[in-house]
């Protein structure tokens, strides 16, 4: 490497004003050197993410036979044809909703609650870093265990309380099912959205509380006319995340449930990879998969757009 | 103020308690656990199967116990997730300076490009890079799940670096260059420090996620000398003569770098969250 200076321990010197020239000189020097800088990382994006996701494409489109490859969009078409497909879009929205429902509901109600100065404050956002912090195997696991037929803390629980007579194997009811996995799910994923509405109130200016309050505004009103359309982003960013997270919500069915009892607990990225690694159809499974990811990127650029918007 | 305590409590339980709960299990021997009606508090503690656990961690056998297959996993989930911070800060630091200090349309689509791909979900591509990577004769490899992990981590780290060096005002770069120093140097010695909590950032959330990722491994590798700590415990998860107490201790482990990261990362969580959010 040949040095022209030290740069060693090099700080901007004050006073001495690069001319024009060597100024231009830099600006083209910075020109070329942008491929080298960028290229690397755009290519390996290309190759690992754009590159599978066009091969994907291709392959919901194509059908395997004995004389090669065809054509067409009968991948589709039997993915529409499938008497599965109304329970696994409706599950699929139904996680969506639960999603966003507990992100939002319980997450601002935690982040209101800890953005009062008590005591308490600190330990409980400490608290919150365990489930968000955790892996879904590592949810699953945990409420797996919980939910367990024959040794669960719920159901011992439920019968020291005298709520239940004998010991239940929760999961193989399908709404029971479905609201525990809910449950496990809001778990999980909560305590982002309380940090996100947390930070959105920390950015209220104090002077907004006070002015509501000398013209006289109760509590719910402050918190209509001043907290929420100052959380206005955080909504949105709760709304996307949640969406997002619910849309593609997996490990804790793939661990559970199996996608049952029956197909009650079956979402579109459960039966996508059922259909590829289980039962080996991977056309078919790519078409569900590309599907999902074309509702899902559906979903973000809508969402995207409405951020856009300035704030009313 | 007593509601704020209460409900401030009522967090702390909520979140903490499951996990509580899971530890307990993880210290109690297998025939306790399987007890009905359950015990509340624990007759008797052991610690035998993180015993068996770290022994396995620092004497790897070829993985015929439960122990064995874990802490594996655990070492690969090291390694995947080390080499993948690695590539995302070295390549990602510099393709962040360049999206923020270019100016051009050609850059901008591939910007652009870049914002789109932080919306793609794994789903879209896990069954093109199986059939690949069976291909080409990397499945069930290291450089398999490391290229998967790029995948999802290497545009969020570009985002997230970028937004910290457009605050950096561009005289300071161009001034090093007119003083002399070359492009490699500017970067290291100017940039890379004033960019520092967008680069650590950006470091401990590819770690974590590649550390946590499930469905990648799960697909793209099969072996015990490849395959990360998260299929590993999903596969013993659902192992009907699964050693609990062994399965417990084990998901406890995988849980501990994940959460001394967050608690590293908290005053940085929420940029970052946002960033990631928000910006992609």
């Amino acid at each position: 490497m040949t040095v022209r200076s030290a740069p060693r321990g090099w700080s901007p010197g004050p006073g001495r004003p690069p001319t024009t020239a060597t100024r231009r000189a830099a600006r083209r020097r910075q020109r070329l050197g942008e491929f080298g800088l960028m290229g690397p990382a755009i290519l390996v994006v290309l190759g690992v993410l754009f590159y599978p996701l066009v091969y994907s494409l291709w392959l919901s489109l194509t059908e395997r036979s004995d004389t090669g490859r065809t054509f067409g969009f009968g991948n589709y078409a039997a993915m529409f044809g499938d008497p599965i497909l109304p329970t696994a879009l409706r599950n699929t929205f139904l996680f969506a909703v639960i999603a966003i429902a507990g992100s939002i509901i319980l997450g601002l109600a935690m982040a209101l609650l800890l953005n009062i100065p008590s005591p308490l404050r600190g330990a409980a956002r400490v608290a919150m870093l365990i489930p968000w912090s955790m892996s879904q195997v590592a949810v699953a696991v945990i409420w797996g265990w919980i939910y367990n037929g024959s040794y669960g803390a719920l159901n011992g629980l439920l019968f020291d309380l005298g709520l239940i007579d004998g010991y239940r194997a929760w999961l193989n009811d399908g709404t029971t099912a479905f609201v525990l996995l809910g449950t496990a799910f809001i778990w999980s994923i909560a305590p982002y959205a309380t940090l996100i509405f947390l930070s959105g109130l920390q950015a209220i200016p104090k002077e907004q509380y006070e002015a509501a309050k000398i013209d006289q505004a109760n509590v719910l009103q402050r918190f209509r006319y001043v907290t929420l359309p100052w959380l206005r982003n955080s909504f949105a960013v709760v709304f996307v995340v949640a969406s997002l997270e619910g849309f593609l919500a997996f490990s804790l069915i793939y661990m559970l449930t199996n996608g049952g009892p029956g197909y009650e607990t079956t979402v579109l990225a459960w039966w996508g990879y059922a259909t590829m690694f289980t039962y080996g159809a991977t056309e078919k499974g790519a078409a569900i998969l590309y599907f999902l990811t074309a509702m899902v990127m559906a979903v973000s650029l809508v969402y995207m757009r409405a951020l856009r918007r300035p704030a009313v | 103020m007593a509601g704020v305590l209460a409900g401030a409590v009522l967090i702390i339980v909520w979140s903490v308690a499951p996990f509580l709960w899971l530890l307990r299990s993880s210290l109690s021997p297998s025939g306790e656990m399987t007890r009905v009606p359950i015990s509340w508090w624990p007759e008797t503690v052991t610690f035998a199967s993180y015993a068996d656990l770290l022994a396995a961690l620092f004497a790897p056998g070829d993985g015929t116990t439960t122990a064995q297959l874990i802490a594996l996993g655990l070492q690969n989930s090291m390694v995947v997730g080390v080499v993948v911070t690695v590539i995302n800060v070295v390549l990602g630091f510099a393709a962040a300076y360049g999206f923020s200090r270019a100016r051009g349309r050609g850059w901008s689509m591939a910007l652009n490009g870049l914002i789109i791909s932080r919306m793609v979900p794994m789903f879209a591509i896990i069954i093109p890079l199986f059939l690949l990577f069976s291909r080409v004769g990397i499945y069930d490899t290291y450089l398999a799940l490391v290229l998967a992990e790029l995948a999802v981590t290497l545009p969020f780290s570009i985002w997230l670096m970028k937004s910290y060096l457009d605050t950096i005002d561009v005289e300071l770069d161009e001034q090093a260059l007119v003083d002399g120093a070359t492009k490699p140097q500017m970067l290291r010695l100017i940039m890379l420090p004033a960019a520092r909590p967008g680069v650590a950032t950006a470091a401990i959330f590819t770690f974590l996620t590649s550390w946590n990722s499930f469905i990648f491994p799960l697909v793209l590798s099969s072996s015990p000398t490849v395959m990360t700590v998260q299929p590993q415990i999903a596969a013993t998860y659902s192992d009907m003569r699964a050693d609990y107490d062994v399965l417990f201790a084990s998901t406890v482990l995988a849980c501990v770098p994940p959460m001394i990261l967050a608690f590293i990362l908290q005053r940085q969580l929420t940029r970052g969250l946002l960033s990631g959010a928000i910006k992609g």
